[in-house]
């Protein structure tokens, strides 16, 4: 599979498709995190954030791929496994030999932060947000699949994860300051 | 919802215009508090998408890794099947042409799989005249009963001539294994065992073309069988879609008690409860003797009202003047089979003694009486024309509201009829076909003498397998607790009343077989029984479930050979509630089994 048709598949939620070329990658991914202090399951878990990476940037509306996706992945890979080092405190922040992408300049703290308040959250909440900001389906349709009675129903509830949501990160992101 | 949450809400879903969405970004640089509010919105929402775009990952990883261990176990079970060639230097695949099929075996594949085809109920072949129907007596007691004109081809035209039905039942478990019907049922994604009160399987041939049932008048299945369970539904077995499908109830009818006709006419108890009573016309007295009597109150209300009653012998010359001297113990008055005329009985120690009696009156308690009865005359004249008219518009009232419920009972009570005579015609049938069978194995007998030893050997076989006929038919006609279950059928295939039940009691075990001596047996398809259970467990994989505890058996046939797992050999196999995995080491039957009848009597062994 060519990395145009890789991207295509990213671009048009074909995700078993894509993910036939993009586990080509993987070995290379595994490589890389085993040899720097990571586990199988740590390049599972990095493989898994640089598909979503991927997938996002490649959903932006003015996305080019300029170089192969190959070194593009390895980069992405690089960075999101020194980032959790660090956060591992197990290697100080050290840009100099990875290529940075806009995509990843980002506050990654805090984008951990909110993650993590997000896996907080009861599984109806999460499928309910999912629903809404990521496949973007109307009330009506989230009320019908979730069996809420109407489209009002689901709209409060929406709010209210949403709260619930800010409530953990919140309560993270104090708790984090306090052990510093 | 506040103001600031929905134009947050707003300005992240890209909702607001121009103007207003540049108002709020300024607003957002001087609102330190509304930028943060802002900002952690914004990574909570692509926290979202993240979770999204992940579970979407997830949901392709996992289907891949499913895909890729599939194709892993092809390659596993190529090497074994491969394996196997060699071991046996030969081929490994079944020899399916020999197989005899029937409209399940043929349209369903896989989904009905018998170990083996020769090992199957055998059908029992009948014919019917299509034009006139007819009813079939299989030997197991059952009564197939065929309208005219009830086979159509595949054109919907009736088919007329001799028309060939095939029928078999399946019973037991034993029965169910033969057949490789599955025995488990799907409904709203939970999966029941089927527990059965009786099975079978009827389909028609007529110049080799398979036939089809007339809607418009479709043949009773009368199941013999000794469940008399009314949880039990009637399901049809959809082989196209591979699935029961639940159609109702069936009909149980008890053999023992022949289902009877009844009264149940209540304008009847009505009149019994409301009696008139006719008022007795006053009769004078005349020469003959006369006794007389005290009425008690609300004994002979007719005479009650009379005053002076005196009871008059009718017939003379029976009278004996000494009885009117005599000292009797007891008396006792009764209406005799005539209207107006009594039966007096006078009794004591030594006698007893009855007259036919009339009451009468004289004087001027005759003339009182007459007018007391032209008086209740009336009222009775009247109150009987009320009582008719009344009646009438009563029975009409009952009628038209009870037309339907009389006429279903009407309806129920001819097919019990029916069902009665087929029950009682069909137990005739079977009582002469044993004396048949009798007269024939007694002609055996003569003739054994005479011939070669050879011959006598085979009628020595003949004559063990008719007495045994005879024996079960003799226990045919005398079980007492026979049930017979009705119910018409739409479609030619495989009928089933069963129970569904939730085996909430099983384990998952991931199961190895090997023989006595250790060989594994890889391609052993298991089959688990559980005791007073009446059905069957069939896995196709390596993961069986047995009940812990309670008694199981496991069978398997493969080329040939019947492997068994018996229930003593569960009982002391150490398999409790946290056994995962186990190894059953399987006897196999003395001699190879080709046949149903030889796998019986394997079975009846165990």
């Amino acid at each position: 599979m060519t990395d145009k048709e890789i991207i295509y598949y990213l671009q048009h939620n074909k995700y078993s498709s894509s993910l036939k070329g993009l586990y080509q990658f993987f070995p290379l991914v595994k490589k890389h995190i085993t040899n720097n202090n990571g586990t199988n399951d740590d390049a599972q878990d990095i493989f898994q954030d640089v598909l979503v990476i991927l997938y996002k940037k490649a959903n932006l509306p003015d996305f080019m791929l300029t170089g192969d996706l190959k070194s593009y992945i390895l980069a992405i890979s690089k960075r999101c496994w020194y980032s959790e080092l660090r956060q591992r405190k197990k290697l100080p922040m050290n840009n100099t030999d990875i290529e940075i992408t806009e995509e990843l300049q980002e506050d990654e703290e805090q984008m951990k932060v909110a993650d993590a308040a997000f896996s907080l959250l009861g599984k109806k909440c999460k499928q309910l947000l999912i629903e809404f900001y990521f496949k973007k389906k109307s009330f009506r349709d989230i009320a019908n699949a979730l069996g809420f009675s109407d489209e009002m129903v689901a709209k409060n509830q929406k709010y209210r994860c949403l709260q619930k949501a800010k409530g953990f990160y919140l309560t993270i992101l104090n708790n984090g300051s306090n052990d510093k | 919802m506040t103001n600031n949450t929905i134009n947050i809400n707003r300005y992240l879903q890209n909702e607001m215009e121009p103007d207003e969405k540049a108002l709020f970004e300024s607003e957002l640089k001087t609102n330190p508090e509304l930028g943060q509010e802002v900002s952690i919105q914004k990574q909570l929402i692509k926290a979202a998408v993240n979770a999204g775009i992940k579970k979407e990952f997830r949901k392709a990883i996992r289907k891949r890794s499913a895909r890729r261990k599939m194709l892993t176990l092809t390659v596993v079970v190529v090497v074994v099947a491969l394996t196997l060639v060699i071991y046996y230097n030969n081929t490994a695949i079944p020899d399916t042409s020999k197989r005899n099929k029937s409209f399940s075996d043929s349209s369903a594949g896989s989904f009905i799989s018998p170990p083996d085809s020769s090992l199957n109920v055998p059908f029992a072949n009948y014919f019917i005249d299509g034009e006139k129907g007819g009813t079939i007596y299989h030997y197991s007691g059952s009564v197939l009963y065929f309208p005219p004109l009830s086979v159509v081809d595949e054109n919907g035209q009736p088919v007329k001539g001799n028309i060939q039905i095939n029928y078999r039942e399946f019973s037991d478990p034993l029965d169910f294994f033969v057949s490789g019907i599955p025995m488990d049922y799907d409904s709203a994604g939970k999966k029941y065992n089927f527990e059965s009160s009786g099975m079978c399987e009827i389909n028609a041939v007529k110049d080799g073309k398979n036939l089809y049932i007339n809607q418009a008048a479709q043949p009773v299945i009368n199941l013999s069988t000794s469940n008399e369970n009314n949880l039990h539904n009637l399901y049809f077995l959809d082989t196209m879609n591979r699935r029961w499908e639940f159609l109702g109830k069936d009909k149980i009818t008890a053999v023992k008690d022949l289902v009877k006709t009844e009264s149940n006419n209540a304008s009847e108890v009505s009149r019994e409860k409301n009696k008139l009573i006719k008022p007795v016309a006053p009769i004078k007295r005349g020469d003959n003797p006369v006794f007389s009597i005290e009425i008690e109150p609300g004994s002979f209300e007719e005479l009650l009202v009379y005053n002076g009653v005196k009871m008059e012998v009718i017939d003379e010359s029976n009278y004996r003047r000494s009885d009117a001297e005599e000292h009797w113990d007891d008396m006792k008055l009764e209406h005799s089979s005539v209207e107006g005329i009594y039966n007096i009985t006078f009794i004591n120690s030594n006698r007893k003694v009855t007259y036919k009696v009339r009451p009468v009156l004289s004087g001027n308690d005759y003339d009182a009486a007459l007018k007391i009865f032209n008086q209740q005359n009336v009222v009775y004249q009247q109150a009987l024309k009320n009582r008719i008219t009344s009646e009438k518009s009563y029975s009409d009232s009952i009628s038209s509201i009870n037309k339907k419920e009389q006429q279903k009972w009407e309806t129920e009570n001819n097919e019990n009829n029916k069902l009665n005579a087929m029950i009682l015609e069909r137990n005739k049938y079977m009582r002469k076909i044993m004396e048949l069978k009798i007269r024939l194995s007694d002609t055996v007998d003569a003739r054994q003498s005479k011939l070669a030893k050879e011959a006598a050997k085979q009628f020595e076989l003949l004559q063990e397998e008719l007495k045994k006929d005879q024996e079960k038919y003799s226990q045919d006609l005398s079980k007492n607790n026979e049930i017979i279950r009705s119910f018409s059928i739409n479609r030619f295939g495989i009928w089933n009343c069963d129970h569904p039940m939730i085996p909430n009691l099983e384990i998952p075990l991931f199961a190895k077989f090997e023989t006595k001596s250790g060989k594994e047996l890889f391609s052993l398809r298991p089959s688990v029984v559980y005791k007073g259970f009446n059905g069957i467990t069939s896995f196709t994989g390596q993961v069986i479930r047995v009940i812990p505890g309670t008694e199981n058996m496991i069978w398997s046939y493969y080329k040939g050979i019947f492997y068994y797992f018996s229930f003593q050999d569960f009982a002391k196999a150490d398999i409790n509630k946290t056994t995962k995995s186990f190894t059953f080491k399987m006897e196999q039957a003395d001699q190879p089994v080709s046949s149903y009848e030889e796998l019986r009597k394997v079975v009846e062994k165990l």
